[in-house]
């Protein structure tokens, strides 16, 4: 039930705040991130980035 | 006296807070330089002050003084500045700040000290926001560019968020009344958010979550194979 909550809290009301009129439309209807150099086949393997500590 | 493994805890606490601090004041500009319309930066500023507030408050509790920040940029160096921003966004507020919601939450339901209580509160409070300024960019950011790019990048955000929490035994002494849960409860929250709240919410942003899923899968699997419980 806490998990359930969490996720109206953050992602929901979240996603509410941003304006954006909806996020899940088709790729292909969108502008393509250039500069994001993961066209290769194994994106996210050689140079794959760090995440920030949690609590 | 709080004992020194809840110091220890507290003490890296002051450091992830002192870290945002910086990495959330940096993105406010980053994002502001692209997206003029955004409520993003001006939520990304108060959270640099909250943070530096949260980052004393935990400093005290481990009876410790603050230290200067290191490197912020989560980001692989090959990304040009809106997806560094992307990827360090959702890996600081969807992913990091949203874990950190679900166990402070946990840790105010139990039995905490009063002072404890009292900085645990302060700090939920804020972090809610920041967690959903994060979800707030990424969804702006799906409706205006193709982010699918960042599915295959989510495992590398979680690995760092998790540290050492697949691989070590971790403490199980009983310091919930210091604001330190046992780690195999930490598993377990950090385990039920990624699988109840993160997941979805990057599905529900046009993003993959299989690789994140397998990435958790095998976490779990090498753990069980080790001969680990909890």
């Amino acid at each position: 039930m806490l998990f359930k909550k969490l996720f109206r809290l953050l992602v929901v009301s979240g996603t509410l705040m941003s304006g954006a009129s909806g996020c899940a439309a088709s790729a292909a209807d969108k502008k393509p991130a250039p500069d994001a150099g993961t066209q290769a086949p194994d994106a996210g393997k050689a140079d794959p980035g760090a995440g920030a500590s949690g609590w | 006296m709080i004992p020194p493994l809840a110091a220890q805890a507290w003490e890296f606490r002051a450091r992830v807070e002192r870290d945002a601090a910086v990495r959330f004041a940096r993105l406010a500009e980053e994002i502001a330089a692209f997206d003029a319309g955004s409520p993003v930066p001006a939520l990304m500023r108060k959270a640099a002050e909250d943070e530096r507030r949260h980052e004393l408050l935990c400093a005290e509790l481990a009876g410790t003084s603050t230290s200067a920040a290191g490197e912020t940029r989560l980001a692989p160096r090959s990304f040009g500045p809106r997806a560094a921003a992307l990827y360090d966004t959702v890996a600081a507020c969807c992913i990091a700040e949203t874990e950190s919601v679900a166990t402070v939450t946990s840790l105010l339901a139990e039995d905490v000290g009063p002072r404890v209580r009292e900085v645990l509160h302060e700090i939920a409070r804020d972090e809610v926001v920041h967690a959903q300024m994060g979800w707030a960019h990424l969804a702006r950011e799906a409706a205006a560019i193709d982010v699918t790019f960042l599915s295959a990048f989510i495992p590398a955000m979680l690995a760092g968020t998790a540290g050492d929490l697949f691989t070590a035994a971790g403490p199980e002494e009983d310091l919930r009344r210091f604001g330190v849960l046992p780690a195999s409860r930490r598993r377990e929250i950090f385990v039920q958010t990624l699988r109840e709240v993160v997941f979805p919410g990057l599905e529900q942003c046009g993003l993959s979550a299989r690789p994140a899923c397998e990435w958790l899968e095998a976490s779990l699997t090498s753990r069980t194979a080790a001969g680990s419980t909890g």
